[in-house]
């Protein structure tokens, strides 16, 4: 009976070991791509202007209250370096996508203009973004308490419209290669496709 | 056999919980795993060379998001507790 007993905890053993393995690898592959999305060469610039901040936050006397606030002022200073980093790899797979436009219209005066206008709205942009990646953390803290909320409150209106900067030339570069793409469709003799979407198409949410 | 049952049932009823607590708690199911609050970083698409002007275009549209809106919304909820 106890051999029986023995060989089923063993099986139960063996069965659940991959399942937490993995998840355990799971979590070390995100945390390896979160630290890589960090690197550049200005990280320690803004580790450095991020811990100034940090640093006048500590004449905060509600914990909680200053915990909050860390949190927060931390998540300003980082948001633009990671937010870059998606907008970069958007720029790359517009350049991905009009490097094919380019070669199947090569010898078409109108697919080449239409591409040499992409191009120049793409590396507008990326300067933009390289901008935002190099630039000091827009959060402006005094550390004096009662101003506390209204100092996060611009601090994030301040991120916002650097992120909406941004945007607004990422978005111009995704029209002009949509362009292009439609440029090509009629030069091959394909139906056009309609224009590439300004925004976000809403996800269905699934019905039980 | 009668008293193996109770046995089997605990260990296996043990063993789920492990994995099911596992699994919640690394975001498999449930919550979404994101770094902090932050947007998961996108792969940058490519298209096939064979690829028609739709399909390029629906390339194109992955490329398509809220420009950091959702990050922005989740500090702006997480300031009301200040």
């Amino acid at each position: 009976m106890s051999g029986k007993i023995l060989v089923l905890v063993a099986s139960l053993f063996l069965i659940t070991t991959p399942v937490l393995a993995k998840t355990e690898s799971g979590q070390l592959r995100e945390r390896i791509k979160e630290t890589l999305s960090f690197g550049d060469e200005r990280k320690d610039e803004r580790e450095a202007s991020k811990a100034a901040k940090l640093a006048k936050l500590q004449t905060i006397k509600d914990e909680r209250r200053k915990a909050l606030a860390e949190k927060l002022v931390t998540k300003m200073c980082d948001l633009p370096a990671r937010r870059a980093e998606v907008f970069s790899r958007h720029l790359q797979s517009m350049t991905n996508i009009l490097g094919r436009v380019e070669t199947k219209g090569a010898g078409d005066a109108a697919v080449t203009a239409a591409v040499a206008k992409a191009e120049t709205a793409i590396a507008d942009a990326q300067a933009a973004v390289d901008a935002m990646a190099k630039s000091d953390c827009v959060v402006k803290i005094t550390g004096e308490d009662e101003k506390l909320g209204k100092e996060v409150s611009s601090s994030r209106l301040a991120l916002a419209d650097q992120f909406k900067q941004v945007q607004a030339k990422v978005k111009t570069a995704r029209k002009a290669v949509s362009d292009a793409i439609r440029v090509l469709a009629r030069f091959l003799g394909e139906s056009v496709p309609a224009e590439v979407s300004e925004t976000p198409k809403p996800t269905p949410t699934p019905t039980l | 056999m009668n008293k193996l049952i109770p046995i089997l049932i605990i260990l296996g009823a043990a063993a789920a919980a492990i994995v099911g607590w596992k699994l919640v708690s690394t975001g498999q199911i449930g919550m979404p795993v994101l770094p902090g609050t932050y947007q998961a970083t996108p792969t940058p698409v490519s298209v096939a060379p064979d690829a028609t002007t739709n399909e390029m275009m629906g390339a194109l549209e992955k490329t398509v998001d809220d420009g950091g809106q959702s990050d922005l919304l989740q500090l702006e909820l997480e300031a009301k507790g200040l």
